[in-house]
């Protein structure tokens, strides 16, 4: 690929002050070799506080609803609880903590691989996940699983605390398990096998339905994980717990087999017996060829283009092979394959993604500065601290609010709508939105700048733009009429299609 | 001072290339048929949105997330409680309901089976197109989806739009003509930018955003389908069926889902008022639910569901249905609700009505000639 054209289809872009790689494929590949430390100033609460502060939210809210009979009081304590719990705080504060990385961290390919695998292992928006657990999940655990094992991604990821939640393990157990074999025996409803998240584990998470697994595989995985869910429960426990982790009395026991091959409990100890039976089915699923071919498919539709071809796919998959599943090389693979194959092709940026870029390459301030997302659990969220939600939702991409566990789609006819066309025009349209305000450079001087940055053959922008005229004669003041200068390069199709 | 979209209108009022607007009143849209498509996914459950209740088999499956209070509309079928607005229209002969039907795809894999829904095929992620896009091919006839993607079902099709009310506004028209100058050989690109360039002045409005109020979308509806020059054929959107877990019976997470659906309803109904005579809203979704309930007071993906229908074009209220049965022995692989019909041979005898076609002619452009059966006896007769 051109040297500028590669940099935006695996960054973002390149900032005013950035000096252009020489070498762009070594200097994307060397971005793949160790996790990034955030570069966020502010404090950055663990997943574990978060948790906590959910449970705390919850039990309170809880109690508000049970207890308090007067509507209008029970408002008001509504309010109280939201502001002490950052209800409408957090997702703004952890988008902000990702655009921040995204802007200003000198790995940009690496949070690019980083919003891929969020998207990849997506948390649907429900149970105010997105709100207090699904961004410190993804940069907790995601984030520093990126340099190892493929297979080790998925097991952990299988076990997450919002991707239990989210897909209902908890609440599955196995018909001949001990907790129903108690039920029958005293005579209540027997708890029933729960299906959902193990059928997204074979078809989004690692083979997918071309692997022609069966709906007895799509039960026998269930059946493996069974009496994985939240641990810890006591008599007189409020609340979710906050621990994930293997109960046996919930798993079904015995062999299970999923695509011909059986998996036997383990060991003696009946509490530990079926507990292996998850790693061992994860490991091969994560060996098998259709996993290889789907996930290597999936990134290249990412960086490639919508329909990538064999050729392409091959490079990972071989890199694959030969690294045993290991990310980091599986990462530099599908750099190789977009530096060889990306030039004849165009891809679409996603909404999220071509935000960051406009802030990155027009030096916007964006997602703002972190001091004003200094929150005091006291008040109504203020202006800036909501906007990037709010744009992001304009936009229609609010990373953490998957409506299903599919995630966000990624090729253009998903993303190329009128109305998602209207929303980027009338953004930009818009430019002190996302960070450029009246007083900064005068937009011609930062379209051309950035056109020169990041585009390989500037020229014929620059000419169009030496042609756009002011109908306001005050142009130094960045009014609206100047606007057309940044919307003629940041909606061009040239930053839409990297 | 932002310009407003309705300034850069005004500014430039020849981009709009739409017939001279009629006066309501005067307007013939009586003669306009629309047809109105609620997609629902996730899996809605035929069985809680219009449960059995010949027999109690229902109810002893689903000890946690039976229906409670139904309301009986036939001796063998009742109506959620929170269809309220469709029960009305149930009780004016201005509903009908298929039940015991789905797509032909058993994988139970939302994905796939949203897939299909859409496309009309049989193959996921195989064909490129919807079934009513393909459907409205050469029909010069205009489509509007209610949501931010233009969904697969309307792809295909000619005179395609999309819109949600939006805050931010449009730069003037010279701004776009650079920009549709720069997409000159991007047809995607190109076409889109051409499309929001004519809109009509009410779509170029800067709205504010309604949140999750599915009413007020309703409303924007039913103010394009009652313009004679607006479109005549609209999609909804609902994501969220999907209940695996606390499902819900007459109140939770279903029913609420019904709800919306039953807000689109019965907005449509009242919004449109004498147009609503020429229209049919239809609901499809991906698959029905089992018929026992889950370790989770949910329930798993399933077959069968039901098609809920309204509308001026239905002529009375109806149950329609081969109904296989609720026994074991009845079930789809012992756990479902099975389909006794293929649901887009209702769908196509629908789209033959509204569009004034042959039905062969719909099952060939629409369904690539399957084997569906021409039910419009059983719909409209």
């Amino acid at each position: 690929m051109k040297h500028k054209a590669f940099i935006r289809r695996v960054g973002f872009g390149l900032r005013p002050e950035e000096k252009i790689p020489e070498d762009p494929l070594n200097w994307a590949k060397s971005q793949m070799k160790s996790v990034p430390k955030l570069i966020w100033p502010g404090k950055i609460y663990s997943e574990k506080e978060m948790l906590d502060i959910r449970v705390d939210f919850q039990l309170e809210e809880d109690k508000i609803d049970q207890t308090e009979k007067d509507p209008a009081k029970a408002k008001l304590r509504r309010r109280k609880l939201y502001h002490r719990t950052g209800r409408k705080f957090f997702e703004n504060y952890e988008l902000a903590i990702r655009h921040h990385q995204a802007v200003y961290g000198n790995q940009p390919v690496f949070e690019r691989f980083w919003h891929f695998w969020g998207n990849h292992f997506a948390i649907i928006d429900k149970n105010k996940l997105p709100v207090f657990n699904t961004g410190p999940m993804q940069r907790d655990q995601l984030r520093t699983l990126m340099t190892g094992k493929f297979a080790d991604m998925v097991y952990d990821m299988t076990l997450t605390w919002p991707m239990i939640k989210s897909l209902d393990n908890h609440k599955s157990a196995g018909p001949n398990s001990e907790t129903n074999i108690y039920r029958k025996r005293k005579n209540k409803p027997v708890k029933g096998l729960n299906e959902n998240h193990a059928r997204e584990l074979l078809e989004l998470h690692t083979i997918s339905p071309n692997a022609g697994y069966t709906q007895n595989d799509v039960i026998n995985t269930a059946y493996i994980m069974t009496g994985w869910g939240f641990i810890g429960w006591k008599k007189g426990h409020k609340g979710d717990l906050k621990k994930t982790g293997y109960e046996h009395y919930n798993h079904e026991p015995g062999t299970h087999t999923v695509l011909g091959i059986k998996y036997k409990p383990s060991g003696f100890s009946k509490k530990t017996k079926g507990k292996k039976q998850l790693r061992q089915l994860v490991n091969n699923l994560c060996a098998s060829e259709s996993c290889r071919n789907f996930i290597a498919w999936k990134l290249c539709r990412h960086f490639i283009c919508d329909n990538p071809n064999k050729d392409m796919i091959k490079v990972v998959t071989d890199a694959w092979v030969k690294s045993d599943g290991m990310l980091i090389d599986i990462h530099k693979a599908v750099l190789d394959a977009t530096w060889k194959y990306g030039s004849s092709e165009e891809k679409f940026l996603s909404p999220e993604t071509w935000l960051i870029q406009v802030a990155r390459m027009t030096g916007a301030d964006w997602p703002g500065d972190p001091k004003n997302f200094d929150y005091d659990f006291k008040s109504n969220l203020n202006y800036k601290q909501k906007k990037i939600s709010r744009i992001l939702g304009e936009l229609g991409h609010l990373p953490f609010r998957a409506k299903q566990p599919n995630g966000f789609p990624d090729t253009a006819v998903e993303w190329l709508s009128q109305e998602y066309l209207v929303r980027r025009i009338a953004l930009i349209n818009n430019a002190s939105q996302f960070g450029l305000y009246k007083n900064s450079l005068p937009f011609i001087d930062i379209a051309k700048k950035l056109v020169n940055k990041n585009f390989d053959d500037p020229e014929k922008m620059i000419s169009i733009l030496n042609k756009l005229k002011l109908n306001n004669t005050k142009s130094k003041f960045n009014s609206i009429d100047s606007s057309q200068f940044l919307i003629s390069v940041l909606c061009s199709r040239k930053v839409l299609k990297a | 001072m932002n310009i407003s979209r309705r300034v850069f209108l005004s500014g430039s009022a020849s981009l709009i290339v739409t017939a001279p607007m009629l006066s309501k009143g005067i307007a013939s849209n009586l003669t306009k048929k629309n047809l109105v498509v609620v997609m629902l996914r996730g899996g809605m459950d035929g069985l809680t949105a219009v449960p059995f209740i010949g027999n109690d088999i229902l109810t002893k499956a689903r000890p946690d997330i039976a229906v409670n209070k139904p309301i009986k509309i036939t001796s063998n079928f009742a109506l959620h409680p929170r269809l309220k607005e469709y029960k009305k229209l149930w009780d004016n002969n201005k509903a009908s309901i298929f039940h015991a039907t789905s797509i032909p795809y058993t994988g139970r894999s939302h994905f796939e089976g949203q897939y299909l829904m859409e496309s009309g095929g049989v193959k996921p992620y195989y064909d490129k197109t919807g079934w009513l896009g393909r459907a409205l091919e050469g029909a010069s006839r205009k489509s509007l989806s209610i949501s931010l993607p233009m969904p697969l079902i309307l792809r295909g099709g000619q005179n395609l739009d999309n819109f949600m009310p939006s805050r931010n506004s449009l730069p003037p028209d010279e701004t776009l003509k650079i920009l549709a100058s720069d997409y000159k050989d991007d047809k995607m690109l190109f076409n889109a930018l051409n499309i929001i360039r004519k809109r009509p002045i009410n779509m170029m409005q800067p709205k504010s955003i309604p949140g999750k109020d599915v009413k007020n979308l309703a409303k924007i509806a039913a103010e394009q389908l009652n313009d004679i020059n607006g479109p005549s054929v609209a999609v909804f959107d609902i994501a969220g069926f999907d209940t695996h877990s606390d499902q819900g019976g007459d109140y939770g997470q279903h029913a609420e889902k019904l709800e919306q659906f039953d807000d689109i309803v019965g907005t449509l109904a009242y919004e449109m008022g004498p147009a609503f005579e020429n229209t049919i809203v239809v609901s499809l979704t991906e698959f029905g639910r089992t018929v026992d309930q889950n370790g989770g007071s949910g329930t798993e993906h399933g077959y069968g569901s039901a098609i809920l229908m309204a509308g001026g074009l239905l002529p009375k209220s109806k149950i329609i249905s081969d109904w296989p049965g609720l026994e074991k022995k009845d079930l789809f692989e012992g756990r479902d609700l099975h389909a006794s019909i293929d649901a887009r041979a209702v769908y196509a005898s629908i789209l033959a009505r509204v569009l004034d076609k042959e039905h062969k002619q719909i099952v060939k452009n629409a369904f690539f000639n399957a084997n569906l059966p021409d039910m419009t006896q059983r719909i409209f007769g």
